[in-house]
């Protein structure tokens, strides 16, 4: 048998079982498996099991399940209340008004929270009827919503930025540390689109304005306990005072006072927050325990070093490659849900990306970036799916409404591409 | 039959049940850790046992998530299937997964078996016994192959309870 037939059996193998709907996790196995029976004289099982035990055991994804139960007692809590009563009042007066107040608390909950699905349902719980009872329209709303929350997997923490840090074998705290002024950044840029948008279109937003503001200072208080959360667990990583893990265990911790405090926590929502957490950590776990053993079989089909090699001998310019890559993530998910591109990718273009001289934290953060774009385009996005079930519209609707932020982070993509120091600068200050 | 299915899917839901208490012990041990180095003391190798109590956390967690409908799959070019047709590839799709979980879970359960006959330790300060940890965890993908197999098994005798053209369980919980 020729080594090409084989690579072509390999990964036609990976398409037929993903295309066919096996479930992720098991079909990364299971190209794995073959892939080491035809390029590899190690004993499959044996190494599959070494290769699972070690990962799934390993002290730097512990951080992992602890941020998701974080998360998930979080999304238990009144925050979305929270959040809007404290930010209108503040915000209204930016042009474009409360529709700021989606982009602002966007930001704040994906500074407590890794998910971006978890960051439009919290937002839009509160935000999605207020703002269209004051007339917003439903256009705005809904795309400001699925763009902004998209910074749920940029702000640190982000379940995502772990997955991909385990992976590639990057400091998960760096790596919050590297996306943290992106996200900013993009979150700006969100608001700069919904100023520009409100000053052609004045006609079609309600007047601003109709807040309360006498309660301005006490409404500011409430925030308080989520902020204080936001510097307990970043702050702790940043100082470098905590591990990753240490400082998700904090917020486990600090989520559970503030839900006490809130009066939200209750025996039954203790447990459903357990379950919930165990049920998505052993999803990701899945896909996870595949994608591990599938990069080691990768590396005896020779196929990362040879793109490696390739990108070398076409001598393409690293903007090129950008481009390309961003075109390419955008079109494999299409059919992959964020999580498994990272991983499957990962797998082949670490080396690649690696010989072409980028810089991991750099590109973790333009990853997470790209995948979130494909995220809010159809036919799969899950922030648009989140958004169907929270509005009722239809599908076209939302994915339509969602194009315009689409775009603002193509933008950024390029600006990031010329600003690298966006993601570098901050990580090689604190590290020292 | 269903008293059958009633009892296995108990089964499955104690072994999320355990994986719950587990992540409330993992993140209990991170919090002593941190306490034990502000204090100055010891704190054994915490951070090895973590790692152990997270493992068999998932173990323990992956079958309820599967009997759930917890895990990912790619839908696009499935979900517009109907009838026999879709009954065909739910077979295929449950088949190879019961392959590679069974497959799983005899791989696991042999890794407990030879570090248990080495009496192999593990690297870290507490030079834990490793089958002690790894003992858990080859039950947890014994028991996650089982649900697997269990709902192939469904599907071949009872495909109403599991027909994805009429039952929509929760779905997976993406991030």
């Amino acid at each position: 048998m020729t080594e090409t037939f084989s690579i072509i059996l390999f990964l036609g193998v990976l398409f037929v079982l993903l295309g066919t709907g096996v479930w992720v996790g098991a079909a990364l196995l299971g190209t794995a498996i073959i892939g080491m029976a035809l390029f590899s004289t190690a004993p499959i099982g044996d190494a599959m099991a070494l290769t699972i035990w070690g990962e799934q055991s390993s002290w730097t994804l512990t951080a992992l399940p602890l941020f998701i139960w974080m998360g998930e007692i979080l999304f238990r809590t009144k925050l979305s209340e929270t959040l809007f009563r404290g930010l209108a009042p503040f915000l209204q007066r930016l042009p474009g008004g409360l529709l700021h107040v989606n982009i602002g608390a966007s930001a704040i909950f994906a500074a407590i929270s890794g998910s971006s699905a978890a960051t439009v349902a919290t937002v839009g719980k509160m935000s999605i009827p207020e703002l269209t009872r004051r007339k917003y329209p439903d256009r705005m709303i809904i795309g400001t919503l699925a763009g902004a929350g998209t910074l749920g997997l940029l702000i640190p923490p982000s379940i995502s930025m772990i997955v991909f840090g385990v992976t590639v074998n990057e400091s998960i705290a760096k790596l919050f540390m590297a996306a943290m002024i992106p996200g900013v950044c993009l979150a700006i840029l969100f608001m700069l689109y919904v100023a520009g948008w409100s000053f052609f279109n004045k006609g079609k937003l309600p007047k601003a304005g109709d807040e309360p503001s006498e309660n301005k200072l006490k409404r500011l208080f409430e925030l308080l306990p989520v902020m204080l959360l936001i510097l307990f667990v970043i702050g702790s990583i940043y100082a470098g005072i905590a591990t990753a893990t240490e400082a998700a265990a904090l917020g486990v911790v600090g989520a559970l006072v503030l839900s006490a405090a809130q009066r939200t926590l209750s025996l039954a929502s203790f447990i459903e927050s357990v379950l919930g957490s165990v049920r998505t950590t052993a999803m990701i776990m899945l896909i996870l325990m595949g994608s591990g053993f599938l990069s080691l079989a990768m590396g005896y089909t020779g196929i990362p070093k040879a793109l490696a090699e390739g990108i070398s001998e076409w001598q393409l310019s690293p903007l090129m490659l950008i481009f390309i890559l961003t075109l390419f993530y955008i079109a494999l998910g299409c059919f992959l849900d964020g999580l498994s591109s990272i991983v499957l990718t990962m797998a082949v273009i670490e080396p690649m990306v690696r010989a072409a001289g980028f810089d991991m934290l750099w590109f973790g953060v333009y990853l997470m970036i790209v995948v979130e774009m494909a995220q809010i385009t159809p036919p799969i996005g899950f922030n648009l799916f989140v958004l169907q079930g929270m509005t009722g519209k239809d599908m076209g609707f939302i994915a339509r409404a969602a194009i315009p932020m689409f775009f603002v982070m193509c933008a950024f993509v390029v600006i990031l591409v010329i600003v690298p120091e966006l993601a570098t600068w901050l990580p090689g200050v604190l590290s020292k | 039959m269903n008293s059958l299915r009633q009892a296995l899917d108990r089964v499955y839901l104690v072994g999320a049940y355990l994986s719950g208490l587990l992540l409330i012990l993992l993140c209990a041990l991170v919090i002593w850790s941190i306490l034990a180095r502000l204090l100055g003391v010891f704190a054994g190798g915490a951070s090895d046992v973590a790692g152990y109590v997270m493992a068999t956390s998932t173990f323990m967690a992956l079958a309820y998530t599967f009997r759930s409908q917890g895990h990912i799959r790619v839908a696009l070019f499935i979900q517009k299937v109907m009838g026999a047709k879709r009954r065909a590839l739910e077979y295929w799709c449950l088949g190879i997964m019961s392959a590679i979980s069974v497959y799983l879970a005899y791989y696991m359960v042999a890794l407990a078996e030879e570090s248990y006959e080495w009496e192999e330790r593990s690297e870290g300060a507490d030079a834990m016994l490793l089958w002690i940890p790894q003992t858990p965890v080859a039950i947890g993908s014994t028991l996650f192959a089982m649900a697997v197999v269990h709902t192939f098994a469904e599907a071949i005798f009872d495909y109403d309870s599991v027909d994805p053209n009429k039952t929509s369980g929760e779905g997976p919980s993406e991030i």
